[in-house]
Protein backbone atom coordinates (compact mmCIF):
# COMPACT_ATOMS: atom_id res chain seq x y z
CA UNK A 1 0.00 0.00 0.00
CA UNK A 2 0.96 3.61 -0.42
CA UNK A 3 2.47 5.22 2.71
CA UNK A 4 -0.10 8.02 2.89
CA UNK A 5 1.54 9.48 6.03
CA UNK A 6 4.82 10.00 4.23
CA UNK A 7 3.07 11.58 1.24
CA UNK A 8 1.19 13.98 3.55
CA UNK A 9 4.37 15.05 5.34
CA UNK A 10 6.15 15.46 2.00
CA UNK A 11 3.46 17.80 0.67
CA UNK A 12 3.47 19.71 3.96
CA UNK A 13 7.22 20.19 3.62
CA UNK A 14 7.05 21.32 0.00
CA UNK A 15 4.24 23.75 0.95
CA UNK A 16 6.70 25.55 3.23
CA UNK A 17 8.87 26.40 0.21
CA UNK A 18 5.87 28.07 -1.40
CA UNK A 19 5.17 29.94 1.84
CA UNK A 20 8.74 31.29 1.80
CA UNK A 21 8.09 32.81 -1.62
CA UNK A 22 4.80 34.21 -0.34
CA UNK A 23 6.64 35.99 2.50
CA UNK A 24 9.79 37.26 0.76
CA UNK A 25 8.39 37.98 -2.73
CA UNK A 26 9.63 41.41 -3.76
CA UNK A 27 6.54 42.47 -5.74
CA UNK A 28 2.82 41.82 -5.40
CA UNK A 29 2.85 39.51 -8.41
CA UNK A 30 5.44 37.29 -6.72
CA UNK A 31 3.32 37.03 -3.61
CA UNK A 32 0.31 36.11 -5.73
CA UNK A 33 2.32 33.35 -7.39
CA UNK A 34 3.19 32.00 -3.94
CA UNK A 35 -0.45 32.23 -2.88
CA UNK A 36 -1.60 30.32 -5.96
CA UNK A 37 0.98 27.61 -5.29
CA UNK A 38 0.04 27.29 -1.61
CA UNK A 39 -3.67 27.08 -2.52
CA UNK A 40 -2.97 24.19 -4.90
CA UNK A 41 -0.93 22.32 -2.30
CA UNK A 42 -3.57 22.76 0.40
CA UNK A 43 -6.12 21.31 -2.03
CA UNK A 44 -3.78 18.34 -2.49
CA UNK A 45 -3.43 17.93 1.28
CA UNK A 46 -7.20 17.94 1.80
CA UNK A 47 -7.75 15.36 -0.96
CA UNK A 48 -5.01 13.10 0.43
CA UNK A 49 -6.45 13.39 3.95
CA UNK A 50 -9.91 12.50 2.63
CA UNK A 51 -8.56 9.38 0.91
CA UNK A 52 -6.38 8.33 3.85
CA UNK A 53 -9.03 8.68 6.55
CA UNK A 54 -11.88 7.76 4.16
CA UNK A 55 -13.95 10.82 5.13
CA UNK A 56 -15.83 12.14 2.08
CA UNK A 57 -16.67 15.38 3.92
CA UNK A 58 -13.12 16.63 3.42
CA UNK A 59 -13.76 16.60 -0.32
CA UNK A 60 -16.53 19.19 0.05
CA UNK A 61 -14.13 21.26 2.13
CA UNK A 62 -11.52 20.89 -0.64
CA UNK A 63 -13.95 22.04 -3.33
CA UNK A 64 -15.08 25.08 -1.33
CA UNK A 65 -11.46 25.89 -0.48
CA UNK A 66 -10.58 25.78 -4.18
CA UNK A 67 -13.50 28.06 -5.11
CA UNK A 68 -12.66 30.58 -2.39
CA UNK A 69 -8.94 30.52 -3.17
CA UNK A 70 -9.78 31.43 -6.77
CA UNK A 71 -12.17 34.19 -5.67
CA UNK A 72 -9.56 35.50 -3.24
CA UNK A 73 -6.93 35.83 -5.96
CA UNK A 74 -9.52 37.56 -8.17
CA UNK A 75 -10.42 40.01 -5.39
CA UNK A 76 -6.78 40.79 -4.54
CA UNK A 77 -5.93 41.47 -8.18
CA UNK A 78 -9.02 43.67 -8.60
CA UNK A 79 -8.18 45.64 -5.45
CA UNK A 80 -4.59 46.35 -6.43
CA UNK A 81 -5.49 47.25 -10.02
CA UNK A 82 -7.96 49.91 -8.77
CA UNK A 83 -5.34 51.14 -6.32
CA UNK A 84 -2.79 51.67 -9.07
CA UNK A 85 -4.98 53.63 -11.50
CA UNK A 86 -6.60 55.98 -8.98
CA UNK B 1 -0.51 -6.10 -6.97
CA UNK B 2 -3.26 -5.05 -9.30
CA UNK B 3 -3.09 -2.47 -12.05
CA UNK B 4 -4.95 0.14 -9.97
CA UNK B 5 -2.36 -0.03 -7.18
CA UNK B 6 0.47 0.35 -9.68
CA UNK B 7 -1.30 3.34 -11.24
CA UNK B 8 -1.68 4.87 -7.77
CA UNK B 9 2.02 4.40 -7.03
CA UNK B 10 3.14 5.93 -10.31
CA UNK B 11 0.72 8.87 -10.07
CA UNK B 12 1.55 9.71 -6.45
CA UNK B 13 5.24 9.49 -7.25
CA UNK B 14 4.79 11.81 -10.26
CA UNK B 15 2.77 14.21 -8.11
CA UNK B 16 5.48 14.36 -5.46
CA UNK B 17 8.24 14.88 -8.01
CA UNK B 18 6.41 17.67 -9.84
CA UNK B 19 5.42 19.35 -6.56
CA UNK B 20 9.04 19.45 -5.43
CA UNK B 21 10.15 20.72 -8.83
CA UNK B 22 7.47 23.42 -8.92
CA UNK B 23 8.27 24.68 -5.43
CA UNK B 24 12.01 24.74 -6.11
CA UNK B 25 11.33 26.52 -9.40
CA UNK B 26 9.24 29.18 -7.68
CA UNK B 27 12.04 29.58 -5.16
CA UNK B 28 14.92 29.85 -7.65
CA UNK B 29 13.60 31.50 -10.84
CA UNK B 30 14.55 35.11 -11.59
CA UNK B 31 11.29 36.98 -12.35
CA UNK B 32 7.49 36.70 -11.80
CA UNK B 33 6.76 35.23 -15.22
CA UNK B 34 9.22 32.37 -14.96
CA UNK B 35 8.12 31.75 -11.37
CA UNK B 36 4.57 31.60 -12.66
CA UNK B 37 5.67 29.10 -15.31
CA UNK B 38 7.25 26.87 -12.69
CA UNK B 39 4.36 27.11 -10.25
CA UNK B 40 1.49 26.95 -12.71
CA UNK B 41 2.87 24.06 -14.67
CA UNK B 42 4.46 21.77 -12.16
CA UNK B 43 2.01 22.32 -9.34
CA UNK B 44 -0.93 21.96 -11.73
CA UNK B 45 0.49 18.67 -12.95
CA UNK B 46 1.09 17.48 -9.39
CA UNK B 47 -2.45 18.35 -8.28
CA UNK B 48 -3.92 16.58 -11.32
CA UNK B 49 -1.72 13.53 -10.63
CA UNK B 50 -2.76 13.35 -6.98
CA UNK B 51 -6.44 13.73 -7.89
CA UNK B 52 -6.16 10.93 -10.46
CA UNK B 53 -4.34 8.77 -7.91
CA UNK B 54 -7.09 9.40 -5.35
CA UNK B 55 -9.68 8.47 -7.97
CA UNK B 56 -7.82 5.22 -8.62
CA UNK B 57 -7.53 4.56 -4.87
CA UNK B 58 -11.20 5.07 -4.04
CA UNK B 59 -12.45 2.82 -6.81
CA UNK B 60 -15.99 3.13 -8.18
CA UNK B 61 -17.89 5.09 -5.53
CA UNK B 62 -19.50 8.54 -4.91
CA UNK B 63 -16.08 9.73 -3.75
CA UNK B 64 -14.78 9.27 -7.29
CA UNK B 65 -17.59 11.43 -8.65
CA UNK B 66 -16.78 14.21 -6.20
CA UNK B 67 -13.10 13.95 -7.11
CA UNK B 68 -14.04 14.20 -10.79
CA UNK B 69 -16.00 17.40 -10.08
CA UNK B 70 -13.03 18.83 -8.16
CA UNK B 71 -10.73 17.90 -11.06
CA UNK B 72 -13.01 19.57 -13.62
CA UNK B 73 -13.30 22.70 -11.50
CA UNK B 74 -9.54 22.76 -10.99
CA UNK B 75 -8.97 22.43 -14.75
CA UNK B 76 -11.15 25.51 -15.27
CA UNK B 77 -10.03 27.69 -12.36
CA UNK B 78 -6.28 27.10 -12.28
CA UNK B 79 -5.45 28.48 -15.77
CA UNK B 80 -7.78 31.44 -15.26
CA UNK B 81 -6.03 32.35 -11.99
CA UNK B 82 -2.64 31.99 -13.69
CA UNK B 83 -3.67 34.20 -16.59
CA UNK B 84 -5.04 36.82 -14.20
CA UNK B 85 -1.78 36.91 -12.24
CA UNK B 86 0.26 37.14 -15.45
CA UNK B 87 -1.95 39.96 -16.75
CA UNK B 88 -1.61 41.79 -13.44
CA UNK B 89 2.19 41.49 -13.61
CA UNK B 90 2.14 42.67 -17.25
CA UNK B 91 -0.10 45.64 -16.53
CA UNK B 92 1.89 46.74 -13.49
CA UNK B 93 4.85 47.11 -15.83
CA UNK B 94 7.12 44.21 -14.85
CA UNK B 95 9.36 43.38 -17.80
CA UNK B 96 10.11 39.71 -18.50
CA UNK B 97 13.58 38.42 -17.69
CA UNK B 98 15.73 37.74 -20.75
CA UNK B 99 18.59 35.34 -21.01
CA UNK B 100 21.75 37.48 -20.84
CA UNK B 101 23.80 37.52 -24.03
CA UNK B 102 27.06 35.62 -23.77
CA UNK B 103 30.07 37.92 -23.72
CA UNK B 104 32.79 37.12 -26.27
CA UNK B 105 35.77 35.52 -24.58
CA UNK B 106 39.49 35.49 -25.37
CA UNK B 107 39.66 32.43 -27.58
CA UNK B 108 36.47 33.09 -29.58
CA UNK B 109 36.62 33.45 -33.32
CA UNK B 110 35.22 36.77 -34.50
CA UNK C 1 -42.63 40.53 -29.10
CA UNK C 2 -39.52 41.89 -30.72
CA UNK C 3 -36.60 39.63 -31.62
CA UNK C 4 -34.57 41.32 -28.88
CA UNK C 5 -37.09 40.31 -26.20
CA UNK C 6 -37.09 36.76 -27.53
CA UNK C 7 -33.30 36.62 -27.39
CA UNK C 8 -33.40 37.99 -23.84
CA UNK C 9 -35.81 35.23 -22.84
CA UNK C 10 -33.56 32.59 -24.41
CA UNK C 11 -30.58 33.98 -22.54
CA UNK C 12 -32.50 34.06 -19.28
CA UNK C 13 -33.77 30.51 -19.58
CA UNK C 14 -30.41 29.06 -20.63
CA UNK C 15 -28.73 30.80 -17.67
CA UNK C 16 -31.38 29.39 -15.36
CA UNK C 17 -31.00 25.88 -16.77
CA UNK C 18 -27.21 25.83 -16.39
CA UNK C 19 -27.38 27.16 -12.83
CA UNK C 20 -30.04 24.60 -11.90
CA UNK C 21 -28.04 21.75 -13.46
CA UNK C 22 -24.98 22.77 -11.41
CA UNK C 23 -27.18 22.87 -8.28
CA UNK C 24 -28.53 19.38 -8.95
CA UNK C 25 -24.99 18.11 -9.41
CA UNK C 26 -23.92 19.38 -5.98
CA UNK C 27 -27.10 18.82 -3.97
CA UNK C 28 -26.79 15.06 -4.07
CA UNK C 29 -30.02 12.98 -3.80
CA UNK C 30 -32.85 15.43 -4.58
CA UNK C 31 -35.78 16.00 -2.21
CA UNK C 32 -38.58 18.57 -2.42
CA UNK C 33 -36.90 21.20 -0.24
CA UNK C 34 -33.64 21.03 -2.21
CA UNK C 35 -35.48 21.27 -5.54
CA UNK C 36 -37.63 24.28 -4.57
CA UNK C 37 -34.87 26.27 -2.87
CA UNK C 38 -32.46 25.49 -5.72
CA UNK C 39 -35.01 26.62 -8.31
CA UNK C 40 -35.66 29.86 -6.40
CA UNK C 41 -31.98 30.63 -5.93
CA UNK C 42 -31.09 29.92 -9.55
CA UNK C 43 -34.07 32.00 -10.70
CA UNK C 44 -32.90 35.04 -8.75
CA UNK C 45 -29.29 34.53 -9.84
CA UNK C 46 -30.34 34.11 -13.47
CA UNK C 47 -32.32 37.37 -13.34
CA UNK C 48 -29.27 39.14 -11.92
CA UNK C 49 -26.58 37.70 -14.18
CA UNK C 50 -28.05 36.66 -17.55
CA UNK C 51 -26.64 39.81 -19.16
CA UNK C 52 -23.07 38.63 -18.54
CA UNK C 53 -23.62 34.90 -18.96
CA UNK C 54 -24.27 35.09 -22.69
CA UNK C 55 -22.98 38.11 -24.51
CA UNK C 56 -25.56 40.02 -26.53
CA UNK C 57 -23.86 39.57 -29.90
CA UNK C 58 -23.16 35.84 -29.42
CA UNK C 59 -26.27 34.75 -31.29
CA UNK C 60 -24.83 31.89 -33.39
CA UNK C 61 -25.92 28.51 -32.06
CA UNK C 62 -22.79 26.73 -33.28
CA UNK C 63 -20.68 29.28 -31.40
CA UNK C 64 -22.21 28.26 -28.09
CA UNK C 65 -23.22 24.62 -28.31
CA UNK C 66 -20.22 22.30 -28.62
CA UNK C 67 -19.96 19.08 -30.53
CA UNK C 68 -20.41 16.73 -27.52
CA UNK C 69 -18.38 13.75 -28.78
CA UNK C 70 -15.33 15.84 -29.64
CA UNK C 71 -15.69 17.78 -26.37
CA UNK C 72 -15.43 14.50 -24.45
CA UNK C 73 -12.37 13.60 -26.53
CA UNK C 74 -10.77 16.97 -25.79
CA UNK C 75 -10.27 16.22 -22.07
CA UNK C 76 -7.94 13.19 -22.44
CA UNK C 77 -6.16 15.02 -25.25
CA UNK C 78 -5.41 18.05 -23.05
CA UNK C 79 -4.36 15.76 -20.16
CA UNK C 80 -1.93 14.01 -22.49
CA UNK C 81 -0.57 17.37 -23.64
CA UNK C 82 -0.13 18.50 -20.01
CA UNK C 83 1.87 15.43 -19.07
CA UNK C 84 4.03 15.45 -22.20
CA UNK C 85 4.85 19.12 -21.81
CA UNK C 86 5.47 18.73 -18.05
CA UNK C 87 8.28 16.27 -18.66
CA UNK C 88 9.82 18.54 -21.29
CA UNK C 89 9.60 21.52 -18.93
CA UNK C 90 11.05 19.52 -16.03
CA UNK C 91 14.03 18.57 -18.21
CA UNK C 92 14.45 22.19 -19.31
CA UNK C 93 14.35 23.47 -15.74
CA UNK C 94 16.84 20.91 -14.45
CA UNK C 95 19.29 21.39 -17.31
CA UNK C 96 18.90 25.19 -17.15
CA UNK C 97 18.03 25.43 -20.86
CA UNK C 98 15.67 28.41 -20.49
CA UNK C 99 15.19 31.34 -22.85
CA UNK C 100 11.91 33.05 -21.97
CA UNK C 101 10.33 35.40 -24.51
CA UNK C 102 6.97 37.06 -25.01
CA UNK C 103 5.42 36.23 -28.39
CA UNK C 104 2.31 37.57 -30.07
CA UNK C 105 0.04 35.83 -32.55
CA UNK C 106 -3.53 35.81 -33.74
CA UNK C 107 -5.91 32.90 -33.50
CA UNK C 108 -8.26 31.89 -36.29
CA UNK C 109 -11.10 30.83 -34.00
CA UNK C 110 -14.30 32.84 -34.30
CA UNK C 111 -16.34 31.91 -31.22
CA UNK C 112 -15.67 33.67 -27.90
CA UNK C 113 -16.07 30.45 -25.93
CA UNK C 114 -13.57 28.60 -28.11
CA UNK C 115 -11.11 31.49 -27.70
CA UNK C 116 -11.47 31.34 -23.91
CA UNK C 117 -10.91 27.58 -23.93
CA UNK C 118 -7.87 28.04 -26.19
CA UNK C 119 -6.46 30.62 -23.75
CA UNK C 120 -6.98 28.24 -20.83
CA UNK C 121 -5.44 25.35 -22.72
CA UNK C 122 -2.37 27.39 -23.61
CA UNK C 123 -1.94 28.34 -19.95
CA UNK C 124 -2.57 24.80 -18.78
CA UNK C 125 0.07 23.39 -21.10
CA UNK C 126 3.38 23.71 -19.28
CA UNK C 127 5.91 26.05 -20.84
CA UNK C 128 3.44 28.62 -22.16
CA UNK C 129 1.28 31.18 -20.35
CA UNK C 130 -1.27 33.39 -22.10
CA UNK C 131 -0.76 36.89 -20.66
CA UNK C 132 -3.38 38.87 -22.54
CA UNK C 133 -6.24 37.93 -24.82
CA UNK C 134 -8.00 40.68 -26.73
CA UNK C 135 -10.50 39.53 -29.39
CA UNK C 136 -8.21 37.36 -31.53
CA UNK C 137 -4.83 38.72 -30.39
CA UNK C 138 -2.93 36.57 -27.92
CA UNK C 139 0.18 37.51 -25.95
CA UNK C 140 2.00 34.42 -24.75
CA UNK C 141 4.97 34.01 -22.42
CA UNK C 142 7.03 31.12 -23.77
CA UNK C 143 9.58 29.41 -21.54
CA UNK C 144 11.92 28.02 -24.20
CA UNK C 145 11.33 30.14 -27.27
CA UNK C 146 13.32 29.14 -30.37
CA UNK C 147 12.15 32.34 -32.12
CA UNK C 148 9.72 35.20 -31.64
CA UNK C 149 8.29 34.90 -35.14
CA UNK C 150 4.51 35.10 -35.00
CA UNK C 151 3.68 32.31 -37.47
CA UNK C 152 6.17 29.89 -35.97
CA UNK C 153 4.87 30.61 -32.46
CA UNK C 154 1.30 29.96 -33.57
CA UNK C 155 2.30 26.77 -35.35
CA UNK C 156 4.19 25.36 -32.35
CA UNK C 157 1.93 26.54 -29.51
CA UNK C 158 -1.63 26.65 -30.71
CA UNK C 159 -2.21 25.00 -34.05
CA UNK C 160 -3.08 21.46 -32.97
CA UNK C 161 -5.42 22.64 -30.21
CA UNK C 162 -6.90 25.24 -32.55
CA UNK C 163 -7.81 22.59 -35.14
CA UNK C 164 -9.67 20.51 -32.57
CA UNK C 165 -11.40 23.52 -30.97
CA UNK C 166 -12.42 24.82 -34.37
CA UNK C 167 -14.26 21.56 -34.94
CA UNK C 168 -15.85 21.55 -31.47
CA UNK C 169 -17.28 25.08 -31.70
CA UNK C 170 -17.39 25.43 -35.45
Amino acid sequence: MIPWDFVLWFFLGSLVLGLVRLVIGPSTADRLVGLNLVAGQVLTLLVLLAVKEDVALYLDVALVYDIFGFLGILAIVKYFTKRRTS
Amino acid sequence: MSAAVWAEFVLVFLGMGFALLGNLGVFLMPDPYTRLQASATCSTTSVISVLLAAMAASGFSPTTGKLAIILLYFLVSSPVATTIIARYAWESGILPWRKPKRRPREGDRP
Amino acid sequence: MTPRTKWDLVRLSSTFLSLFAAWLLFAGPPNAYALVSGALASGVLALLTFRFFLDEHEAGVRHLLPNPLLLVLYLPYILFRIYAASFVLAYDMISGRMDPRVVHFRTRLKSDLARAVLCSSITLTPGTIAILIDEDHLLVHWFTAPSTHSHRARREIAESMEKLLGRIWS
